[in-house]
């Protein structure tokens, strides 16, 4: 087969021919995703080289696969959020959030997860959790409070918060890059179900642990006298990110009318707060905070979507991607509710156990070969909802659905708290069966009547 | 110059069963800040000092890794901190003592051993190398009066080689 005039894909790769070569690779590197055995980045790497060296694709093809869209949107949030992160603003918010319901554990627990929800929406939601869960758990132990269902809760709205939104959760940034989705195309279609969803799980909640938790009221009016300003550690930063952060995320929903992609809003946002924070500083600070805030920038994820995005465009060259989409089709004899429905239910159930990210990225030019089946690239539109609702919320199913959830499971270790996977799972996963049944109804009223 | 020249041998130690409230007595008796924790069979247990202490009254969610960097928006807390330090008195010091502890042996040589003070703190256990024994202790003190010791040699033949020369 041939992909552009230069390159040519050998008609057999030791032997085989090459779709199962390539199927082979992404197999491999599924298993070692899946195990653990092999770090996924370090995987996904010699995944991406694999293809290259079997000949599958050149490095020029390799490169034209990665979607630099993706990799600059998360390069620039995760620069902004970490300078961000350095004002104490996540604390403050907290703290203050704590004194407004009077320290009470019940509206708390609330609170705190409306909290979860709304920043895991703008903000990675590793990166959500990361400055949440300390604080909670500071917050729990000075009202002498089980720190579990908080955590619990946390773990869930990290998801479904990140579900609402174009750069909520990784699934929903590879699927708005991949299709060209906007941030608002994202806020409209998946934002309502993340909403209804949120406020089950609030009556959930509470009335499963919320209504039942009590605390002296000398444990609260100790927190009462916390003092939530202190928390801010630097008020000019402060400013200077959420200027930032409100232009990225105008530039969100006005840049997508212009053709400007989210990549680029995102890395001119970690570039301007980059230099606001760096004016007037003494040239050596400067060099040390530009390293810092690149520091920041989780590079083993980063090379983990590059290494995924080679691996799977080698898949999708060999023609197997297209093979996979024709079968669905068949099986689902066409019928777009149907096939719908199918994406949705798969990908829960595989994201509750297998990182979402390379199940996404697979099934993406999957449904993009769906195209002619369902009349154009139109039709597809409520199957790339499905898929989000799907692989977002399937994230809560299991201790390992996300990388946040895992994020709060070592915390709690540390603090000697630690989430066994089966105690979780117990409740987690039919709660997350319940929110895609929600999602499911949604979908079926919206879409596919 | 190896460790075992600079290092302090009459030790007072502890045992891990001894309650925190009585090591620090020993250690407010003596005027030291750390003390190491020894079994029956000699062997280290651990380090137990003020700091360790000190850590130990610090929330989980400031200790633990990448845990909060700062408390300073929580006001009026010290009643609540000497509460939870009359509740760490009884315990066995083992339960509160630093256990990774960075160690030297007698050869070790005392420039390394001024390398580890400088980046780890003072004092240093000396453990023998085989037996994993405790042998004694090496700090910032027993460092500076054993290079004093040096100082006096090297002026004493600078002297003498003065003496020659003229």
């Amino acid at each position: 087969m041939s992909t552009n005039h230069e390159f040519m894909v050998p008609e057999a790769i030791l032997g085989v021919s090459p779709m199962i070569a390539a199927c082979a690779v992404l197999l491999i590197v599924y298993f070692f995703i899946i195990t653990e055995k092999i770090h996924q980045t370090i995987i996904a790497m010699l995944g991406a080289v694999a293809m290259i060296y079997l000949g599958l694709l050149n490095q020029e093809l390799a490169v034209q696969g990665i979607d630099f869209n993706t990799i600059f949107l998360l390069i620039g949030m995760m620069v902004l959020v970490g300078i961000m992160q350095r004002s104490g603003f996540f604390q403050y918010v907290a703290i203050v959030s704590a004194k407004t319901v009077k320290a009470n554990p019940r509206a708390l627990l609330i609170v705190l997860s409306i909290i979860t929800a709304v920043f895991s929406a703008l903000l990675d939601n590793v990166t959500t959790v990361m400055l949440i869960v300390p604080i909670t758990l500071l917050l729990t132990e000075q009202l002498k409070l089980n720190p579990y269902p908080f955590l619990f809760s946390q773990i869930f709205f990290s998801n479904v918060g990140g579900t609402a939104t174009l750069i909520g959760d990784p699934p929903n940034i590879l699927i708005g890059s991949a299709v060209g989705y906007g941030f608002m195309d994202f806020v409209y279609n998946v934002g309502p179900p993340a909403l209804i969803i949120s406020l089950f799980l609030f009556v959930f909640f509470d009335v499963l642990w919320g209504r039942k938790m009590e605390t002296s009221m000398r444990a609260r009016a100790h927190l009462m006298r916390y003092d939530a300003a202190s928390a801010l550690t630097d008020k000019p930063l402060l400013y200077k990110s959420l200027f930032v952060l409100l232009l990225v995320l105008l530039g969100f929903t006005v840049g997508h009318h212009h053709g400007f992609e989210p990549g680029t809003v995102a890395l001119s946002g970690g570039a301007l707060l980059m230099l606001l924070d760096t004016i007037g500083v003494k040239k050596d600070d400067v060099h040390k905070r530009v390293h810092q805030a690149f520091h920041e920038v989780e590079w083993d994820t980063i090379f983990f979507f590059i290494g995924l995005f080679i691996i799977v465009t080698g898949v999708e060259q060999s023609g197997f991607l297209a093979i996979i989409a024709h079968w669905i089709v068949e099986v689902t004899q066409g019928d777009l509710a149907l096939t719908g429905m199918t994406i949705m239910w798969v990908s829960t159930i595989a994201s509750a156990f297998i990182n979402n990210i390379p199940f996404v990225a697979t099934l993406i030019p999957v449904i993009n070969s769906m195209a002619a089946d369902f009349g154009g690239k139109d039709m597809l539109e409520p199957l790339w909802w499905s898929l989000s609702l799907g692989a977002c919320l399937g994230g809560n199913g299991s201790i390992v659905g996300a990388s946040a959830n895992g994020m709060v499971a070592s915390y709690a270790a540390r603090a000697g708290q630690g989430i066994s996977f089966l105690k979780f799972m117990a409740l987690a996963f039919p709660l997350m069966l319940v929110t895609v049944v929600i999602g499911t109804i949604y979908a079926y009223f919206f879409y596919y009547q | 110059m190896p460790c075992r020249n600079a290092m302090i041998t009459d030790v007072i130690f502890c045992r891990p069963n001894d309650t925190v409230k009585d090591v620090m007595a020993v250690m407010e008796e003596n005027k030291i800040r750390h003390v190491p924790v020894i079994d029956e069979n000699n062997v280290l247990i651990g380090m137990f000092g003020y700091s360790h202490l000190l850590k130990d009254l610090l929330p989980v969610s400031v200790k633990m890794e990448d845990g909060l960097q700062r408390l300073n928006f929580v006001i009026g807390a010290s009643p609540g901190v000497a509460k939870r330090m009359r509740k760490i008195f009884p315990n066995p010091v083992s339960q509160h003592c630093f256990k990774d502890v960075v160690v030297v042996s007698p050869d070790t040589p005392t420039w390394e051993a001024t390398r580890l003070i400088v980046k780890y703190g003072s004092p240093l256990p000396v453990l023998e190398e085989n037996t994993g024994k405790f042998v004694g202790l090496i700090s910032e003190q027993s460092l500076f009066s054993e290079l004093l010791e040096v100082l006096e040699d090297v002026e004493k033949e600078e002297a003498e080689e003065q003496a020659k020369n003229n």
